[in-house]
């Protein structure tokens, strides 16, 4: 057993991405991802920020497409999936950046190259779920 | 004797989402390549609206 309390192993993070509520004062924002506005996803604890801002600006920009594509991929298929477009960034979607709150009231953007390890340990120190907010600008 | 409580694993685990639909996508920055893992929430059972 070597996830045991202290282990500095790789874990898997689950993390809940809500929207910011500066976007929504945006309603085309909103009419567009309303259903989907809150993501959950799980991912390595070796992840980049870089890593989530680039799968949610996609994530995004297919919501905003005029024929939206159901890219979704099944575990059988995981290899591959929309992440593997290098294109990804040039979607409608710019300027992704995302927040944590680690107090009520308090925001702290967090920068592209801090792993969520880093994350967890810098700001998040509860055990739960991370809980962060995504902001974006459009082209 | 007593039996000890086994504690929760993953404390940090989502709730309300449906594991089964999970969907996988990876994501490359940098040549460092991650797997994300995107669940749906779990659908609310609706009530059953009386028909009158």
């Amino acid at each position: 057993n070597d996830s045991g309390p202290g282990s500095s192993a790789t874990q898997e993070l689950e993390i809940v991405f809500k929207l910011h509520p500066k976007m929504l004062e945006n309603k085309e924002v909103i009419e567009a991802i309303k259903e989907s506005s809150t993501r959950y996803i799980k991912t390595t604890s070796k992840a980049l920020v870089e890593h989530l801002c680039k799968y949610l600006a996609m994530r995004i920009s297919l919501d905003f497409s005029p024929v939206k594509k159901e890219t979704h991929t099944t575990p059988s298929s995981s290899s591959g999936g929309v992440g593997t477009n290098s294109t990804g960034m040039t979607s409608s979607v710019k300027d992704l950046t995302i927040f944590i709150s680690p107090s009520p009231g308090q925001m702290v953007e967090l920068t592209p190259n801090m792993s969520l390890k880093g994350v967890n340990e810098k700001y998040w120190m509860v055990n739960k779920p991370m809980e962060m907010l995504y902001a974006f600008h459009r082209h | 004797t007593p039996k000890e409580k086994k504690p929760t694993q993953s404390k940090a685990r989502l709730k309300n989402v449906d594991r089964s639909s999970a969907t996988y996508h990876s994501v490359t920055v940098n040549d460092m390549t991650v797997v994300i893992t995107e669940f749906k929430p779990k659908v609310k059972k609706e009530k059953k609206e009386k028909k009158e």
